[in-house]
């Protein structure tokens, strides 16, 4: 398209704001900079972590999880009075005792207590 | 002389391919996105806006919109510069509109920078940048908008109409008759800029 006088006259003018184009004021880049950091989605790997952490419940999840292992761990090494030291029998490799010798506790905890011994008809 | 657009296709995707690396975790493509991109949103919004400070929270404020889309950008379904430009014009007309009533003007148009000693030519064009600013100042919004994306951003009038969210016949006209108004504007300042010279 042909450019009337009108048109070339008007475009001195805009090459000339191109030309006077105002620069990015430091400040400013810099708190763009800041807004990407916060951004910034996580790297693959912490995301994969973040995951799991949420799976587990975040920080009362995981806080539980390592309160039941440590009892889980407690309880095996030293078992109150009322339960089978199971991890006690297998260290001392009293393990496989007769029927007679079984506790009353661990009597209870037999299969037949659950009548597991009933022959089927 | 045409004011040939400076982003080209290619370059578009190189933006988009930046972002991706953006959103994988690459710090580094954030510099360079903001390097590439910042500085004319900047310039845009300051032409549509004729205030420093706002023209710096509209630019601030697009910049991490696209950092929050980062994630869930998809590449071939909108330009980077496009989306951009889009956010930044809704962020100009929102505030021009909350400016309604405003003694927005002349007034908030910077004065043109000092001039070198000698530098005649640079005055003068600096002049004409000023003039056309205080010009630009009064059009009608979308008018200046568009006039702005086309003649001094350089993007092209579909473009254009995808970023004003108009219609490419209605983005044709704007343009039309913005320069029109900036002809008759600029016509009762020559004498007294002394634009004739050349």
């Amino acid at each position: 398209m042909k450019m009337t006088d009108e048109d070339t006259e008007l475009e001195q003018f805009f090459a000339a704001a191109r030309a006077e184009t105002p620069a990015l004021p430091k400040a400013l880049e810099a708190r763009i900079l800041e807004d990407a950091a916060m951004q910034m989605p996580r790297s693959r790997t912490a995301r994969g972590f973040g995951m799991l952490w949420e799976l587990l419940g975040g920080a009362i999840g995981a806080g539980g999880l390592v309160t039941a292992t440590a009892v889980g761990v407690w309880l095996g090494l030293a078992p109150p009075a009322a339960l089978p030291d199971l991890a006690g029998q297998f260290v001392s490799g009293s393990f496989a005792e007769t029927e007679d010798e079984m506790s009353e506790t661990e009597a209870l905890l037999a299969p037949a207590a659950f009548g597991w011994d009933q022959e089927e008809i | 002389m045409e004011f040939v657009p400076d982003h080209a296709e290619g370059q578009d995707d190189a933006e988009a391919a930046l972002l991706q690396r953006y959103a994988a975790g690459d710090a580094s493509a954030a510099r360079l996105l903001t390097a590439r991109l910042a500085p004319r949103l900047h310039a845009h919004a300051f032409r549509v806006l004729g205030d420093r400070a706002e023209a710096e929270d509209v630019t601030q404020e697009a910049m991490l919109r696209l950092w929050r889309q980062a994630p869930d950008w998809r590449r071939g379904e909108a330009k980077v510069t496009t989306w951009l430009y889009r956010v930044v014009a809704n962020l100009c007309t929102d505030r021009l509109r909350r400016r309604r009533g405003g003694a927005a003007g002349l007034d908030e148009v910077a004065e043109p920078a000092d001039p070198q000693p000698g530098a005649a030519q640079r005055l003068q064009q600096a002049a004409r940048a000023t003039a056309l600013e205080q010009a630009l100042a009064q059009l009608p919004d979308r008018q200046r908008q568009a006039v702005v994306l086309r003649h001094i951003d350089g993007l092209s009038n579909p473009e254009i109409a995808g970023i004003l969210e108009l219609g490419l016949e209605a983005v044709e006209s704007l343009i039309a008759r913005g320069k029109r108004r900036l002809t008759a504007i600029l016509a009762d300042r020559k004498e007294a800029l002394g634009y004739e010279d050349d």
